[in-house]
C-alpha cells in the first residue's frame, strides 16, 4: 500500500518540478504576480483611497471586505459545527472519575500566568488596534486573545477559564462579531453606497471619506477579533473535553 | 553538460523556494495517502497547507523590497512621522500621494499576504473541525486507524444485514428467517447484544449502542419499502428494542441526554447503513 | 550565482575591510550570538543523548533559555548602530522578549517536569546506569 502510494506522489512531484521551471525567479519584481495591475493598484493607491499605511490591512478589510466577512463566517460555522458534533456525544458521564483532574493548580505556573495574562491581553488589543500601521489586525489579535484564555485553562483548569468566559457567551460573542461586521456593511448600504462601501459612512460621522474607510476598517477588525477570540477558546474547550466542558485539561 | 548544470543551478539556487514547496507538498500528500492513522492524515494535510502558503508567499517576494507597509516618506499621515531617523524634513509633512511605477517596486506584493492570511485562518478552523470529527469517530469506533474502522463497519453491517453475509459465508437458515420477519429479528439480536454487553462489561459501552444504532436504521430502511404492514410493526417494535441496550450502555446518563441522543444515533447510523440496505430490496 | 549572494558581496567585503574597526558593541553582540549558538547546540545534543526524561528536560530548559537570551541580547547590540530613537526602540523590544523568555521558559520546563513527576515517571538510578547504553530509549 505504501509503495503504491509512492507512485502518484512521485508523479505529482515530477510534474510540479517540471512546472517550476516556468515559474518566475526568486524575488523577481517582474513576476506576473507582482506585475499584475491589481497588486500595483493596491500598492499605489491604498494611501490615497484609505489613508491606511498597512496595505495588507487595507486590502483585507476594505478592498476584499466581502471575502473577509465570509471568511469570518467560515470560522464561526466551524466553531458551531464542532459544538454540534461534540455536544452530548460522549458516552461517559460528565463527572466520571476517568476524566477528573485531581491535581491542584501548580503554584509557580499559576503565579507566572497571573503575571503574563494582563500583558498578553493588552498585547492582543495592541495588535488589533495597531493593525493599520504595523503588522497585525483582527485575526492576529483575536488569536492572541483566545490564547490568553486557553492559557488560563491550561494553568488552572477549564472551569476557571469557563467562569471568566462561559461557553454560551462564546457563541454570543462570536455571533456579535459577525453582526458588527455585517452591520457596518449594511449601514453603508443604507446610506446609499454598496454593501461594505465604508466611504458612505462619512455622511454620518464628521470625517472625510478616506478617514471614514480608515475608521470603519477598525470596526470591522474588532468584529473579526471578537469572533476569532470566541471561536478559538470554544474550539479548545470542546476539543479538550470531548464536548463535555467539564474536567479535561 | 552545460544544460544539466543549468538545470541544477536553476532548481537549487535560483528556484530553491519552489523545490522546498514541492518537497513539503509531497510529504503532505504522501502522509495523506499512505497513513492509516487519521491524526497522521491531518498532520499531512497541515504540511500540505504549509507548502501552499510557502508557494504563494514566495511568489510575492520582490528583490530588495520592503514589507507592504508604507515607509515614513510615503506614509499617508506624514505629519505623524516623528520617529524616523533622518527623514523628518519637509518631506515628512505631506498628504497621501499615488505612488509611481518605480516606487511600487519598493514594496512587496500585498495580495499573496492577504490571501494566505485568510488561508491560515480558514485552515485553523477546518483543522479544528477535523479534530472534532476524529474525536467523534473515536467515540463511535474506539480507534482512529482507518483500516480498523473499515473492518468494524464491515463487521457491524454483517451483523445487521445477515443477507449480505449469506453470500460470503454462514448458514442460510437464520438469515432467511430474519429477512422475512425483521421485527422479530431486531428484537432477537438486540437481546443478543444486550447479553453480550452483560458478559463483556468492558466492551459493552462500545458495541451495544452501535449495533442498536444500525438496527434502528435498518428498521428505518425497511419502513421506506412499500411493504407497509411488516415495516410498521418493525418500526414500532424496534423503538423499545433500541432503547433497551442504550440504557444498559449508560445507566447513569440523565434522561435529557438520552432523549437527545436517540434521534442523533439514528441519523448517524443512517449514513453507514443505506449503502448495504439498497441491494437488499430487490430480493423481496 | 543567485542575485542574493551577489548583493551580499559588497557588504561582506566591507565587513572584511573594516575588520578590526568593527564597532565594539557589534563585536560584543556577535560574540554573544556565537556563545548563544554554542549553548543552543549543547542543549540540542543533550535533548537527544541524555538517557531519561528529567535530564533531557534539564538540557532543554536551561540550555534553551540561556542560549535564546544570549542570542537576543546579541541581536540587540548588533542593531545598535547609531543611538537613534529607532534603534533604541528595537533594543527595548528585544529586551522585553528576553524578559518574557526569562520568565516563561523555566516555568514551562517546570510544568513539564511536574506533569512527569505526577505521572510517576521515575528518574534513572544507579542500577539503570550500569546497564549497557543504548538499550533504553
Amino acid at each position: 500500500m505504501k509503495k503504491i502510494s509512492l507512485i502518484p506522489v512521485l508523479l505529482v512531484g515530477a510534474l510540479l518540478v517540471y512546472a517550476a521551471q516556468d515559474f518566475p525567479e526568486w524575488g523577481s519584481p517582474n513576476s506576473p504576480a507582482s506585475q499584475s495591475p491589481v497588486s500595483s493598484h493596491f500598492i499605489a493607491n491604498t494611501g490615497v483611497d484609505t489613508e491606511v499605511p498597512n496595505m495588507v490591512t487595507a486590502v483585507l478589510a476594505d478592498y476584499r471586505g466581502f471575502d473577509t466577512m465570509f471568511e469570518t463566517v467560515v470560522v464561526f460555522i466551524a466553531g458551531m459545527a464542532v459544538l454540534a458534533i461534540l455536544k452530548n456525544s460522549s458516552k461517559k458521564k460528565a463527572g466520571s472519575k476517568e476524566f477528573e483532574v485531581d491535581v491542584e493548580p501548580d503554584l509557580i505556573v499559576t503565579n507566572t500566568v497571573r503575571l503574563l495574562i494582563p500583558v498578553i491581553q493588552i498585547f492582543a488589543f495592541y495588535v488589533l488596534a495597531h493593525g493599520h500601521v504595523s503588522p497585525g489586525g483582527g485575526f492576529q489579535g483575536g488569536v492572541v486573545m483566545g490564547a490568553s484564555f486557553i492559557l488560563i485553562a491550561l494553568s488552572w483548569d477549564l472551569d476557571t477559564a469557563l467562569a471568566r468566559f462561559p461557553a454560551d457567551r462564546c457563541t454570543l460573542v462570536a455571533g456579535l462579531g459577525i453582526v458588527l461586521y455585517a452591520g457596518i456593511g449594511l449601514l453603508s448600504m443604507f446610506l446609499g453606497g454598496e454593501f461594505l462601501d465604508y466611504a458612505e459612512l462619512a455622511q454620518i460621522f464628521p470625517v472625510s471619506r478616506e478617514m471614514a474607510r480608515y475608521h470603519a476598517m477598525l470596526g470591522v477588525e474588532i468584529g473579526v477579533g471578537l469572533t476569532v477570540t470566541a471561536i478559538m477558546f470554544s474550539l479548545y474547550a470542546n476539543l479538550s473535553t470531548e464536548g463535555r466542558l467539564k474536567g479535561g485539561l | 553538460m552545460f544544460e544539466e548544470g543549468a538545470i541544477i543551478n536553476e532548481l537549487f539556487i535560483e528556484r530553491l523556494n519552489y523545490l522546498i514547496y514541492v518537497v513539503l507538498l509531497l510529504i503532505g500528500l504522501h502522509a495523506m495517502i499512505s497513513k492509516n492513522n487519521l491524526m497522521k492524515k491531518l498532520i499531512g494535510m497541515s504540511i500540505f497547507q504549509t507548502a501552499i502558503i510557502l508557494f504563494y508567499v514566495s511568489v510575492g517576494v520582490k528583490e530588495g523590497a520592503s514589507i507592504p507597509i508604507y515607509l515614513p516618506e510615503h506614509d499617508p499621515h506624514g505629519s505623524h512621522v516623528s520617529l524616523g531617523a533622518g527623514n523628518e524634513t519637509e518631506e515628512a509633512s505631506h498628504g497621501p500621494v499615488v505612488l509611481e511605477a518605480g516606487l511600487i517596486k519598493k514594496y512587496a506584493n500585498p495580495l499573496p499576504h492577504v490571501l494566505m492570511l485568510t488561508a491560515i485562518v480558514v485552515g485553523v478552523a477546518t483543522l479544528g473541525l477535523a479534530l472534532a470529527l476524529c474525536q467523534r469517530i473515536y467515540q463511535g469506533y474506539g480507534t482512529i486507524e482507518e483500516d480498523e474502522i473499515l473492518a468494524k463497519i464491515e463487521r457491524e453491517e454483517m451483523r445487521a444485514h445477515p443477507s449480505v453475509a449469506v453470500k460470503s459465508m454462514e448458514s442460510s437458515k437464520p438469515a432467511t428467517s430474519k429477512v422475512k420477519k425483521p421485527a422479530t429479528k431486531s428484537k432477537e439480536s438486540s437481546t443478543l447484544s444486550a447479553k453480550r454487553a452483560k458478559s463483556n462489561p468492558k466492551t459493552k459501552a462500545k458495541t451495544a449502542p452501535s449495533t442498536s444504532q444500525l438496527k434502528s436504521s435498518r428498521s428505518k430502511s425497511a419502513s421506506s419499502q412499500p411493504k407497509t404492514s411488516a415495516s410498521k410493526s418493525s418500526s414500532a417494535k424496534a423503538k423499545p428494542a433500541t432503547s433497551k441496550p442504550k440504557t444498559k450502555a449508560k445507566p447513569q446518563a440523565k434522561p435529557k441526554a438520552k432523549t437527545t441522543a436517540r434521534p442523533k444515533s439514528a441519523s448517524t447510523a443512517k449514513k453507514t447503513a443505506p449503502s448495504k440496505a439498497k441491494p437488499r430490496t430487490p430480493k423481496k | 550565482m543567485s542575485m542574493e549572494l551577489l548583493a551580499m558581496e559588497p557588504v561582506i567585503a566591507e565587513a572584511v575591510q573594516s575588520g578590526g574597526g568593527m564597532a565594539p558593541l557589534q563585536l560584543l553582540g556577535t560574540i554573544l550570538g556565537i556563545i548563544g549558538l554554542i549553548f543552543f547546540f549543547g542543549s540540542a545534543v543533550g535533548m537527544i543523548r541524555f538517557p531519561d526524561f528529567y535530564s533531557r528536560m534539564h538540557a532543554a530548559g536551561k540550555g534553551d533559555t540561556l542560549s535564546t537570551m544570549l542570542m537576543l541580547i546579541g541581536f540587540g547590540l548588533v542593531t545598535m548602530e547609531d543611538f537613534s530613537v529607532g534603534s533604541w526602540l528595537l533594543f527595548v523590544k528585544l529586551m522585553a522578549i528576553v524578559l518574557f523568555i526569562y520568565i516563561t521558559s523555566p516555568t514551562s520546563t517546570h510544568a513539564l517536569m511536574r506533569a512527569a513527576f505526577e505521572d510517576e515517571e521515575m528518574p534513572l538510578d544507579e542500577k539503570d546506569l550500569k546497564k549497557p547504553v543504548g538499550k533504553k530509549k
